[in-house]
């Protein structure tokens, strides 16, 4: 018997000692090096664009001047991949400390951008090629784009064996060359030029998602945005009407106030977010517009507290966000990310404005349960595609993307945007039917937005869809009582009093006018 | 001794001489002081060629600012408005080109320009004011009582500062002089007089957009000078120089950028109509803009956190336009309560003259952030302390000077000493700018900025009190244009 049970409990012993490896999630950031920003030709919007989608991955991104990098900095403990994003090709800017720290990395490699060096040649397997003065066109799933003028680009050239994202055709008649857009090799990767939308952005995403952290497909959110205080209220209502009766899920980026809330006015903006819910709408509130007159004024006590406030107030007013959106500058920063979007688990990454404050940028930015890349639905209307981005529902987005449309401020604007959504035949996600919640987390409360429906600190809510009225002053009537009444009488008597002698002075003094005037002479 | 004294030194001389001790050691000795910038240095300083050494460290209201740099290339600011102000501070950058550096300015430039233009009006004024042809001691006192008043800190700070405000000090300064001679017929011409007035009276009005309704007040001064000079020539100069003056108001003010124009605008409703309502939507409504609007209630212009976008159409296309000067004039006109409200606001800083908002001292002073002077702030320390705060005085005072010097004009019409018209005129058109300035800081920019925007009150007040003093003094407040006969 005892034999029996020894043997049991070795066997139970050695099957649990066979370490099964099990995949921890990997933590580490990954570095983004990129050479300048070469603002006339959109570099800035670029290294924008890629964070954004970096982040929109579940990645933490550190971003890193090529001339300011150091020595050492990437190392593989401290990375699991590196991003050389190239703006300025005649510059032909390099590093050496980087250049030899990152073929010493194992972890993953992607080059954005012309000016490949021989060490991520190497790491690819392949040659490069140069082509000069064409006129291409990006192909994916079926789809065909016209890029604009290319006057050079680096291709690779033997990549047999790899991953391709996207095809690229040369124009010349009777030498049509094929060239590869992404191309994936193993943890190496390259993609000729960085597009901040159209049909490159669906190459993109597969490839970060491939690369880094795999993402199931995703169908596009619809977002308004825009969407404040002082927005046309009636022409949103309309909006969301037509949205809701042809079954349009959607999404609304909206900011709030810090105070006048006994307003008519407030009581009416909220009034509409709430039908904004029950019209199949989740509310993103929208980070609040930094203005400084001394660039000083912004620090983590009073970001905390306006947050804090502005997502309160909604609360109270029956409004339940179920994220933040923000510009990706707040992500970058130090006390605007870390106090001001702590609230979140879900976020709308919008592009950055063309100037903005920075209280304390460390280029070190945050990753989300859920981060959306924000692009204009209207841009990619306008891509010069075969078949309209916006009508192409077979195509996929890996990656979580919002495409959004801006608030309307006229009527010929609210009918523009009307048609351009029910012109388009996208699959849009649906948050009511999701399995996943949004959660939201600020002064002591827990907001959770599942299936369609509102908890806070996990009771049911009910969305109140009373409109409000406002209350009319009635002009009191009355009377006067004891010693006010005298008093009253006595003054408008006085005032009589008075007029009437005073009308009796000016008639004496205009009589006897020359004995005054004689008084005043000098004699 | 003392009629060697008054044989040698004059009034103005004295005055002069006192006024460049007090000032001079103020603005040039280090450590010198001034007032530091609010963020309106930049509208200056760049389309003449200045910028800041320093952008990172460079301070904001806490400390004054000494060196600045200066261009060396091509200057791509254009101007975004048009200002007197200019002539000044391009002098200024002249000057400091030829005697210091070529590439480093020294604030104590542009205070050495306003600082010569000054004494030139100290003298002017001392002159003006006292008699000239028998000195009595009374004389010596009122040289004394102008250095009181007009070499006071809180004004000559200004010289040492990239604000429009000393071009109104000493704008005004010349003109009060410049008639009050004219009207003693001190000079033999008359016409450098008439120069020195009409300059001013230019300066005064182009050096801020604020400034543009003073012309108007310019005009009924000008009147003045009409009942004087009745020869053929003048009759057609006068009403040509009144002419030009409100020409050059209309200009002023339609000239600035929309930049400027739109931080007006917008405070001038949020930090001012919708300020004293407890919910200002129906007034809004009523007056054809849409009531949520008023969530924007309180906030100025650059406010840290906003709920809009104050670059966006929203604001700038379909709430600023949809007001202008007179809606907001009519929206006060008829909401009585809300509009004394605010002039009384307003009335509570009618003598704040010294800006408490920014500091008067340089870092390396050692002095604490945003600290003020103290030194030879008496007179308006006092004003300042004692002066009643209430709209409903200022409104009073005018009316009794107005209606005292209508009753000196009537007896100068009488006793045919038409001069005295010059003062009467002058005396009605400081007390309109005096309610004009109040009138129009408040339906102009609502609550923000105040004490800057309403200098005039203190300035042109002072000018008032001055001659009433030497009035009195000299014992011909009746017949004011009379000299040495009592």
């Amino acid at each position: 018997m005892k034999r029996y049970l020894l043997l049991i409990c070795l066997s139970i012993l050695s099957i649990l000692s066979i370490h099964i490896p099990v995949q921890a999630d990997d933590n580490r950031p990954v570095l983004l090096v990129y050479d300048s920003e070469n603002v006339y030709y959109n570099g800035s919007k670029k290294i924008d664009s890629v964070q954004r989608m970096l982040t929109a991955d579940g990645l933490k991104v550190k971003t890193v001047m090529l001339e300011n990098y150091r020595s050492g900095e990437l190392s593989d403990n401290k990375y699991r991949g590196v991003v050389t994003l190239i703006n300025w090709q005649e510059a032909d800017l390099s590093n050496d400390s980087f250049t030899h720290d990152r073929a010493k990395f194992s972890g993953t490699k992607l080059h954005i951008g012309p000016n490949l060096q021989d060490d991520e040649l190497e790491g690819l397997h392949a040659k490069k090629g140069m082509i000069i003065k064409q006129q291409l066109t990006l192909s994916d799933d079926g789809i065909t784009e016209q890029i604009p003028y290319t006057n050079r680009m680096e291709y690779l050239v033997d990549v047999a064996g790899s991953d391709k994202y996207g095809v690229l055709n040369t124009q010349n008649v009777g030498n049509q060359k094929t060239l590869p857009y992404g191309v994936k090799v193993d943890s190496n990767a390259f993609l000729p030029f960085w597009n901040t939308s159209g049909l490159a952005v669906n190459c993109e995403e597969k490839l970060i998602a491939d690369l880094f952290n795999t993402k199931t497909d995703s169908r596009p959110l619809l977002v308004i945005n825009n969407v404040t205080p002082t927005s046309n209220l009636e022409y949103l209502d309309k909006l969301v009407d037509d949205l809701y009766r042809n079954n349009i899920p959607f999404a609304v980026s909206a900011t709030n106030v810090e105070g006048n809330t006994n307003q008519f006015a407030y009581k009416k903006y909220m009034y509409s977010l709430r039908i904004i819910e029950l019209k199949n709408g989740i509310i993103f509130m929208r980070v609040p517009y930094l203005y400084s007159y001394t660039g000083k004024e912004i620090n983590a006590q009073n970001l905390k507290a306006t947050m804090s406030e502005r997502l309160q107030l909604m609360v109270r007013s029956g409004v339940y966000p179920t994220g933040l959106s923000t510009p990706n500058h707040w992500n970058q920063d130090a006390v605007l990310g870390k106090v001001g979007l702590k609230s979140a688990s879900n976020v709308l990454l919008l592009p950055d404005p063309k100037t903005y404050p920075k209280v304390k940028q460390t280029d070190y930015s945050q990753e989300f349960d859920k981060a959306y890349y924000v692009m204009s639905l209207k841009d990619l209307d306008k891509a010069k595609t075969t078949v309209s981005l916006t009508k192409a529902n077979n195509l996929n987005y890996t990656l979580p993307t919002a495409l959004n449309i801006k608030m309307p401020r006229t009527l010929s604007e609210l009918r523009k945007v009307e048609k351009s959504v029910s012109g388009s035949e996208l699959n849009w996600e649906n948050p009511a039917a999701e399995d996943n919640s949004r959660e939201m987390n600020f002064a002591k409360m827990k907001l959770e937005y599942h299936a369609g429906t509102y908890f806070v600190n996990g009771n049911e809510q009910n969305i109140n869809d009373t409109a409000p009225v406002q209350k009319k002053h009635k002009h009191k009537e009355y009377q006067e009582t004891g010693l006010n009444l005298i008093l009253s009488y006595q003054g408008k008597f006085l005032t009589v009093f008075i007029l009437v002698t005073l009308i009796g002075f000016v008639l004496l003094i205009y009589k006897g006018r020359k004995v005054y005037w004689d008084k005043f002479k000098r004699k | 001794m003392i009629e060697k004294f008054r044989k040698n030194i004059s009034p103005p001389l004295l005055a002069c001489v006192l006024a460049a001790v007090i000032v001079g050691y103020l603005l040039f000795v280090s450590p010198i002081n001034g007032y530091a910038d609010n963020g309106d240095f930049a509208r200056v300083i760049y389309i003449n060629g200045i910028y800041p050494l320093d952008t990172k460290n460079y301070q904001y209201t806490t400390y004054l600012t000494q060196h600045y740099g200066l261009f060396k290339y091509y200057n791509e600011h254009i101007a975004m408005l048009f200002s007197s102000q200019g002539i000044f501070v391009k002098t200024a950058v002249l000057l400091n080109k030829l005697f210091y550096s070529k590439t480093v300015f020294d604030i104590r430039f542009m205070g050495l320009v306003y600082y010569v233009f000054y004494l030139g009006a100290i003298y002017l004024l001392t002159l003006a004011v006292t008699n000239s042809n028998r000195r009595k001691n009374v004389d010596y006192v009122i040289a004394l009582i102008v250095v009181l008043m007009f070499a006071d800190s809180s004004l000559t700070l200004y010289f040492n500062s990239f604000f429009a405000e000393p071009v109104m000090i000493i704008a005004m300064m010349y003109i009060t002089a410049s008639l009050l001679l004219l009207m003693k017929k001190h000079f033999a011409r008359s016409w450098y007089m008439l120069a020195v007035y009409f300059l001013s009276s230019l300066a005064l009005v182009t050096v801020k957009q604020q400034n543009a309704p003073l012309a108007l007040s310019l005009v009924v001064v000008t009147i003045g000078i009409y009942f004087v000079y009745r020869n053929k020539l003048s009759r057609l100069l006068i009403p040509i120089s009144c002419l030009i003056l409100l020409g050059s108001g209309i200009a002023t003010y339609v000239m600035i950028t929309d930049q400027f124009s739109n931080i007006n605008s917008y405070q001038s409703m949020t930090r001012g109509v919708m300020l004293k309502e407890q919910d200002p939507g129906n007034s809004l409504e009523k007056g054809g803009i849409s009531r949520q609007y008023g969530l924007l209630k309180g906030d100025i212009y650059t406010q840290t956190y906003a709920a809009t976008s104050i670059k966006s159409k929203n604001i700038t296309k379909d709430f600023i336009p949809k007001y202008n000067f007179a809606w907001i004039l009519k929206y006060y006109l008829t909401h009585k309560q809300q509009f004394n409200e605010m002039l009384d606001v307003a009335a509570r800083d009618g003598y704040l003259v010294q800006i408490k908002a920014v500091g008067d001292f340089t870092k390396k002073s050692g002095a604490k952030p945003h600290q003020q002077v103290q030194y030879f702030t008496l007179y308006g320390a006092m004003m300042k302390a004692f002066f009643p705060k209430k709209f409903a005085f200022y409104m009073t005072l005018c009316v009794v000077l107005v209606a005292l010097y209508i009753v000196i004009f009537v007896i100068s019409v009488k006793s045919n000493e038409m001069e005295s018209a010059i003062k009467v005129f002058m005396i009605i058109g400081y007390t309109t700018m005096v309610i004009g300035t109040f009138i129009t800081a408040v339906v102009g920019d609502g609550d923000a900025d105040l004490a800057k925007h309403l200098l005039m009150v203190p300035l042109s007040l002072n000018l008032i009190f001055l001659q009433i003093i030497s009035d009195v003094l000299h014992h011909n407040f009746w017949h004011p244009s009379r000299e040495g006969e009592y």
